[in-house]
């Protein structure tokens, strides 16, 4: 039992394992990007990470930027060119991470010379674009900007840092937008513009190296345990088949038993119970085991299991007997005393047979007590069942004890018609003829003179 | 009991504490010690190219008063003249800048204003190189191509920084060369002015610059004679110059000068040719004249304590505004 538990445990530690190992490979294995964002802080349409920032967990970022409406605009160079283009702008910067998917603000408000920045922006920045369209506005710095300014609904509130000559990278596009880098030496910026006013929200998404250092742990060993445990339990199975089949043989020993039986008051009915059950446990194997029955029983009862097997098998149908027959006769007779016993049930019959001719012909007092011990003989297979035996039992064991056997064996032997079997028990032997030549054995003659008296020594001694 | 339980508590704590891995926090590499070029290599030819193409669509357009978002100073005084005189038939007024770069110089700044010096690849016309000074005025502003220098022949270059290892920018006073920028316009001018007279005439080399506004003069003084008078004045302009060192400690200064001819006709009529009839729309006055002159010069100053002449590197020199009758 704790075996069982053992290798139980061994079975369920190996599959959890080897589930484990695998799940920390597939389902539990880590995400191949780490992504972090940050919401500008309300009031900025610009946002700015510190240097440092963009590698800080990979030397590869994707920047991704958004913004509730208009364009939105990335653009990356040097941490001092972006701080200088953002100037005294009001301004969010991210100075690093808060948690693993969070990045750390910092709200930068705008610097007091903001009322001196707007000219400067206004004739600065859009210039770039709009002084082409605008001829009359390029050469002249204080009219222009109020051209920008109709455009730009907060005037300088916007910037768009876009195109500047500044930036090594940008990327800009509608509402969302999203640009690459590669570290390179030195301290580097991005800036994350909304050009319609609101707030841009910025991710940065860097890629992980990802190890699975518990897959090949956790398969080898979850297989390793799965293994030792499934061959642990196929040990103790086969073990417990083999105990099964140990323990199957000395089932018979109430057989052994059985012999006391005649004594007890055992109905013939209670005897036929236990005999199916007997045969019932046993059918499959009958042979075998029927084979080396007899080797354990001592005493007449084998040939009343015998006799009473075969008849009832004999019933079923008659290859069964002859089955019985080949085995029983294939027995040498040389064989030690068991062997011998076992093979005398079959064999002797035809001796038996021809002997009880022989002993009717030559005496008939014999012959009187033949077909008392036969009588008695059945009767005393049958104690209960009839009411003779009791005046005839104490005679029986001394006088006639050699014959009965005679007839059980014989009537073991025969095709088992039971009509038969009782005329013969009767003394009515006419259908003794018909037998004969149903056991062919070549039966060695002294075998008939053996097989009575073992079988009247247990009895004898016995009782 | 609870001892074990308490072995084991903190062992799976101790377990979970190794497997969190704290937040990494940014790491910026180091302020380099020395000034780094303020662009890459790569940047610079994109403003190169970017300040062409825009000039080239301002050619096209010949918009007369806006050479185009990329140009300003002296460069759009004088390309606004050269649209007037292709307005006026001078198609080949234009001074065909290059788009190629053969040499860059890049500041090693992170100020403002920011100057980029660029000798182009030589025309296609087999003139010489030109010289051009980019400005980028405040961090807002893009790069816009303030001058261009026509480089004389057979003139050297002083030697110049590896564009990856930039060049430092120069004040206009800066004091580590021989003759600070804006006093090597005053020397210059009054050379022009005073000629061989000058006290700072044998500190500049000759070149042919000086050399052409002396004849241009004397022809007209010629020309002009007894039937009126002439006055030619000469004055740092008040572009201002710009300047980059160069690798032996002095600098390329490159400044403007701006130079006025007045002529006053009496009872006579003035010839006039090419350009400035073509202005003028006549070739033929008969009361006054009057020119002013835009001259962009670049200088290799030498270093502080250097005994070596000023070097008149280049120069362009063009009408800016003519007006007569």
């Amino acid at each position: 039992m704790l075996h069982r538990a053992l290798a139980s445990l061994l079975c369920a530690l190996g599959a959890a394992a080897l589930g484990l190992g695998i799940a920390s490979a597939t389902v539990w294995r880590p995400s191949d990007t780490l992504v972090a964002q940050a919401q500008g802080a309300p009031g900025t349409s610009l946002l700015v990470t510190d240097p440092g920032v963009l590698d800080l967990a990979a030397d590869e970022v994707t920047v991704r930027a958004s913004a509730t409406s208009g364009t939105v605009v990335i653009a990356l160079g040097r941490s001092a060119d972006v701080d200088a283009w953002v100037g005294d702008d009001a301004h969010t910067r991210v100075t690093g991470l808060a948690g693993w998917h969070v990045l750390a603000t910092e709200k930068v408000a705008a610097s007091a010379p903001e009322a001196a920045n707007p000219p400067a922006d206004a004739a600065g920045d859009p210039s770039a674009a709009p002084a082409a369209e605008d001829p009359a506005a390029a050469p002249a710095a204080p009219d222009p900007s109020a051209a920008p300014a109709a455009e730009d609904p907060a005037a300088d509130a916007v910037p768009d840092p876009a195109g500047s000559d500044l930036w090594v990278d940008q990327a800009s596009g509608e509402r969302a937008a999203t640009l690459e880098w590669t570290r390179q030496d030195g301290r580097w910026s991005v800036l994350v513009a909304a050009t319609a006013g609101g707030v841009p929200s910025v991710a940065l998404e860097w890629p992980q190296v990802v190890t699975t250092p518990w897959l090949v742990p956790g398969v080898v060993v979850g297989s390793l345990l799965l293994l030792i445990g499934i061959a642990w339990w196929v040990l103790i199975l086969v073990a417990g088949r083999r105990r099964a089949r140990v323990a199957a043989a000395p089932v018979p020993e109430p057989a052994a038993l059985a012999p006391a039986e005649p004594a007890l008051p055992l109905t013939r009915r209670q005897m036929r119970e236990l005999e199916e059950q007997r045969s019932s446990r046993k059918r499959h194997e009958r042979e075998t085991v029927l084979a080396r029955f007899p080797t354990l029983v001592t005493g007449p009862k084998a040939s009343d299991d015998s006799q009473e097997g075969r008849e009832r098998r004999g019933r079923h149908g008659s290859d069964d007997v002859s089955a019985q027959q080949a085995v029983a006769v294939a027995r040498p007779p040389g064989e030690g005393t068991r062997g011998r016993h076992g093979a005398a049930a079959p064999t002797a019959s035809a001796a038996e047979q021809s002997r009880s001719c022989r002993s009717e012909q030559t005496r008939g007092a014999p012959a009187s007590g033949r077909t008392a011990g036969g009588l008695l003989g059945r009767l005393r297979r049958r104690p209960a069942g009839t009411p003779a035996p009791a005046p005839t039992a104490p005679v029986e064991p001394v006088a006639v004890a050699p014959a009965p056997p005679l007839f059980t064996t014989q009537r073991a032997r025969t095709p088992a018609a039971s009509a038969d079997a009782w005329r013969r028990a009767w003394g009515l032997t006419g259908a003794d003829s018909t037998q004969g030549p149903v056991t062919t054995a070549a039966t060695p003659t002294e075998e008939p003179p053996e097989a009575p008296p073992r079988r009247r020594r247990p009895d004898g001694s016995e009782r | 009991m609870t001892r074990v339980r308490a072995v084991a508590l903190s062992t799976a704590v101790l377990f979970l504490a190794g497997c969190s891995v704290p937040l990494p926090t940014p790491a910026p590499d180091a302020l380099p010690a020395a000034m780094q070029p303020a662009m890459s290599v790569e940047q610079a030819e994109d403003i190169v190219a970017e300040v062409s193409a825009s000039l080239a669509d301002a050619d096209a357009a010949l918009s007369v008063d806006v050479p185009g978002p990329r140009v300003t100073g002296p460069a759009a005084t004088i390309r606004s003249f050269q649209y007037l005189l292709v307005t006026a038939g001078l198609a080949d007024a234009l001074t065909v800048i290059p788009s190629g770069a053969q040499t860059l110089v890049l500041p090693t700044t992170d100020e403002w204003p920011r100057t980029v010096m660029v000798v182009t690849e030589p025309p296609e016309d087999l003139q010489a190189p030109l010289l051009l000074t980019l400005v980028q005025t405040e961090p807002r502003a893009p790069y816009q191509l303030w001058s261009w220098v026509r480089l004389f022949p057979g003139v050297q270059t002083p030697a110049l920084a590896q564009p990856e290892l930039g060049s430092a920018p120069v004040a206009p006073d800066a004091p580590e060369l021989a003759v600070s920028p804006t006093e090597v316009l005053a020397q210059y001018v009054d050379v022009l002015t005073n000629r061989d007279a000058s006290p700072y005439a044998a500190a500049f080399t000759a070149d042919p610059l000086r050399q052409g506004i002396a004849q241009t003069k004397d022809a007209f003084v010629a020309v002009v004679g007894a039937n009126g008078s002439l006055t030619e004045t000469y004055q740092p302009d008040a572009a201002g110059t710009y300047s980059m060192a160069t690798a032996d400690g002095g600098a390329i200064v490159v400044g403007t000068v701006r130079t006025v001819t007045t002529i006053t006709l009496v009872d006579s009529t003035l010839k006039i040719g090419d350009q400035t009839a073509a202005i003028l729309g006549t070739d033929t006055l008969k009361s006054s004249l009057a020119i002013t002159w835009l001259s962009v010069v670049a200088f290799a100053v030498p270093p502080v304590g250097s005994d070596a002449p000023i070097q008149v590197l280049g120069a362009e020199h063009s009408r800016i505004e003519v007006t007569g009758a």
